[in-house]
């Protein structure tokens, strides 16, 4: 398979001997014997190197054969049927199903990666966090909109704390608004603001009214992402079920090991004749 | 009877017929065995392990030309044994016999007394060149040069490309017009001699 690396080392001596070489053997494509005769006709040295390589070979032609020491006929006693060779009749057909199960398993490798179904490994644990912090920072600033109106001499601190608290979506929002409102001030990484006291508890009541009203679409993303295992916010599933995708995989997976591994058998067989 | 059809009734298991095949093509095998491996007693057994496994492996012939199916597993045969010397190696009793015995072996069309020792001192000489090279040269020049194998044919028995069959047989023929220069020059006949680079032949 690799004949071509292991012959990267050739120097222009070993080719010229074989261009001699095929030449000698009418193995040599037209052109290049005719390139080869007219080299011939002016450099001696390159004549005389093929009349060598002629007179070698004639000898080796004219080597006598030796005679056989005995007969290696077969004993019909010792030796059965010949065996059927299954896998070497299935040859053919397995390169064929080893090939197609190869392909398919690219492609929908290449349909999982496109969805971001790898690299939703390792974030697909905290997918759903991340997902918050993009709600909440979305909301975020749409609250402290909201807030500077309401109370603009307040509004910057505040945005920031409603910020906290309406990051956590539906449940522990709703359980108790005015601790949330206070509690999660340090959690969001990705909120700006520094973390504050609520001086109004009706601020914190504001933001759990905010965090009720825009749970129903935070949720639904965030159950999309952390059920699918993908990393596409939104519901654009779309072709083949997403969560089918990695069942056919494996399962192609094991088809084409299975596969390959007849093939390997199969190829191993035939090379003993 | 044609061999297609002594294949056909062979792989429905007449191993009469699988014998007419070997007694047709044994010397060939033993004679490219014992070039391969250098050893008469080794070409031997591998000519035998040939037969056995050609038989009993006569399902996955697929038509096409039986000799060269036929070589394509003795030469498989010589590689094992070839892989199996190199973790064991041992020398065989018949290296260290004399060598004139070999004389008794050797086919030859009727020469005269003098014409028939020079040319079993040149193949003897030619013998002790080839096995200096290393297995993958000596096998393709044995093939090629030898047994007048094509290009193509070595490159389906041995399983390797058409560029390296032609890189490995002009590195094996430099090599042994080397080998032959040194130590057989005087033997060959005048017309045959091989002269030193950057002078005409004789």
């Amino acid at each position: 398979m690799f004949d071509f690396w292991r012959n990267r080392g050739s120097t222009a001596e070993e080719k010229r001997l074989a261009a001699l070489g095929a030449y000698l053997d009418n193995a040599l494509p037209a052109g290049e014997r005719e390139r080869l005769e007219a080299q011939l006709t002016q450099d001696a040295e390159l004549h005389t190197e093929l009349e060598h390589m002629r007179v070698l070979r004639a000898q080796m032609q004219a080597m006598p054969r030796r005679r056989v020491p005995r007969s290696f006929a077969l004993d019909p006693a010792l030796y059965s049927r010949p065996k059927p060779q299954p896998l070497l009749q299935a040859y053919p057909f397995l390169r064929a199903a080893t090939a197609l199960s190869a392909l398919l398993l690219i492609f929908t490798l290449a349909l999982g990666a496109f969805r971001g179904q790898f690299i939703g490994g390792a974030a697909a644990n905290s997918a759903a966090p991340q997902a918050m912090m993009v709600a909440a920072v979305e909301e975020a600033a749409s609250a402290a909109e909201m807030v500077q109106e309401l109370a603009p001499d307040e509004a910057i601190e505040g945005a920031g704390t409603n910020a906290g608290a309406r990051k956590s979506p539906s449940a522990e929002a709703t359980e108790d608004p005015e601790f949330q409102g206070s509690e999660m001030l340090a959690t969001p990484a990705g909120v700006s603001g520094t973390p504050a006291t609520i001086e109004e508890p009706a601020m914190g009541v504001f933001a759990a009214e905010q965090a009720q009203l825009s749970s129903g679409a935070a949720d639904e993303d965030i159950v999309a992402i952390s059920g699918e295992g993908v990393l596409a916010v939104g519901s654009d599933a779309g072709g083949v079920a997403p969560s089918l995708l990695p069942a056919i995989q494996i399962g192609l997976g094991v088809v084409f090991l299975l596969f390959f591994i007849l093939l390997l058998a199969a190829w191993r067989r035939s090379r003993l004749f | 009877m044609s061999e297609e059809s002594l294949v056909q009734q062979a792989q429905k298991g007449d191993i009469v017929a699988f014998n007419h095949l070997v007694v047709q093509h044994q010397e060939m095998v033993f004679n490219v065995a014992y070039r391969i491996m250098g050893d008469p007693a080794v070409a031997e057994d591998v000519t035998q392990e040939t037969f056995i496994t050609a038989y009993q492996s006569l399902g996955g012939f697929r038509g096409g030309s039986f000799k060269s199916w036929l070589i394509r597993v003795a030469t498989n045969r010589c590689y094992d044994e070839l892989r199996r010397r190199k973790r064991r190696p041992q020398t065989s009793l018949d290296e260290i016999t004399d060598e004139n015995e070999s004389f008794a072996f050797l086919r030859s069309p009727a020469d005269g007394p003098e014409t028939h020792r020079q040319r079993v001192e040149l193949t003897l000489v030619i013998e002790r060149c080839l096995q200096g090279l290393p297995d993958d040269q000596r096998i393709v020049a044995v093939l090629g040069d030898v047994e007048g194998y094509d290009y193509q044919e070595i490159a389906t028995i041995t399983r390797v490309s058409l560029g390296t069959v032609k890189s490995r047989l002009s590195r094996a023929r430099a090599k042994l017009r080397d080998c032959l220069q040194q130590t057989g020059g005087e033997l060959l006949p005048p017309a045959y001699r091989l002269e030193t680079r950057g002078h005409q032949a004789k």
